[in-house]
């Protein structure tokens, strides 16, 4: 009994990895900026995937949102050791690895504010303290942030 | 909860909520929102497929390898699982009861091990020692005896053979 739930959990999981892998692993690139570290990670995210195959695939929900929420959870020490999202200079390496169109065609504070919670995991709480603007205009931005990945997706 | 739902569709909450930066308080306001108002929970369909569609456009093939370090550990899972004895599962099962529909499992210290202070090793080490002591030193005296009655018993003997003489 145990034993085939196991089976079609990896099964499952294995339905997941073909459909989702390459996006998460996009997702992990941009933030780690190592191949190598960036593989051990998606590992580790589908390793930890059986555990959370319920919430996951819960019907209604988004499953590439539930995906990217774990792989956000399984970055969390990782975003700690990453320095903060500078967008003055395209040429360091703080920006995503490959190029991104999303990115290149958002304003500096866009950029800025859209790099450092989705690549660099941090809260808005934090980011508002650390820009000293409200929250409320950290949110705001973030929103017109995602209006132009719409324009441009 | 009276909420302008414009205004709250507006206010970035939602992209807070997908973008995974939102606070307990705030994606449980998502989620009893996106039940309450369609226009809510349109908004963040529509969000969910554009985090989606920018994701599709940054992916990254995984390497050829990836799968098989993946499906080697939930292998082991599956060997860890059978190899669990029938007695721990159905002490598991008794273990595990249910609660307004939640599963609690209730953990019980049965390990068969006694944790001692650290300074019990000195004393634990003495004594092995002292007991050598004394194992060396009984040796000793029971082949010293030996050899002494041995003597002895040679000596009774002499004195008998004189005797007769």
């Amino acid at each position: 009994m145990i034993q085939q739930e196991v089976l079609t959990n990896t099964a499952v999981t294995r339905a997941l990895y073909d459909e989702y892998a390459g996006l998460l692993l996009g997702y992990i690139y941009e933030v780690v900026k190592d191949k190598e570290l960036a593989e051990q990670y998606l590992v580790s995210v589908f390793n930890e995937l059986p555990r959370n195959l319920h919430q996951i695939t819960r019907p209604g929900l988004n499953t590439y949102h539930q995906l990217q929420l774990l792989t956000r959870k399984m970055l969390a020490d990782y975003f700690e050791t990453i320095p903060v999202c500078k967008t003055t200079d395209p040429e360091k390496n703080y920006l995503p690895g490959t190029p991104n169109k999303f990115l290149s065609v958002m304003t500096k504070e866009q950029r800025l504010i859209f790099c450092s919670v989705h690549y660099h995991g941090k809260s808005i709480y934090v980011l508002a303290a650390e820009m000293n603007m409200p929250e409320e205009v950290i949110k705001k931005t973030l929103l017109q942030a995602f209006a132009t990945i719409r324009r441009m997706a | 909860m009276k909420v302008d739902i414009q205004q709250y569709i507006n206010s970035g909450a939602l992209e807070t909520y997908i973008i995974g930066a939102a606070t307990p308080d705030e994606e449980q306001q998502v989620k009893y929102l996106q039940n309450q108002y369609p226009e809510v929970k349109y908004a963040l369909q529509q969000l969910e497929d554009d985090f989606e569609d920018m994701a599709r456009a940054m992916a990254v093939t995984p390497p050829p390898g990836a799968w098989n370090k993946i499906e080697s550990e939930l292998n082991n899972l599956i060997t860890r699982q059978q190899t669990i004895p029938d007695v721990f599962n159905k002490h598991q099962q008794n273990n595990t009861r249910q609660n307004n529909g939640q599963q609690y499992i209730e953990v019980e210290a049965e390990s068969s091990h006694m944790k001692v202070h650290k300074n019990w090793k000195w004393v634990f080490t003495a004594v092995f020692i002292l007991s050598k002591v004394f194992l060396i030193c009984a040796i000793y005296f029971y082949l010293e005896n030996r050899q002494a009655q041995q003597q002895i018993q040679e000596l009774k003997q002499e004195l008998k053979v004189r005797d007769k003489g």
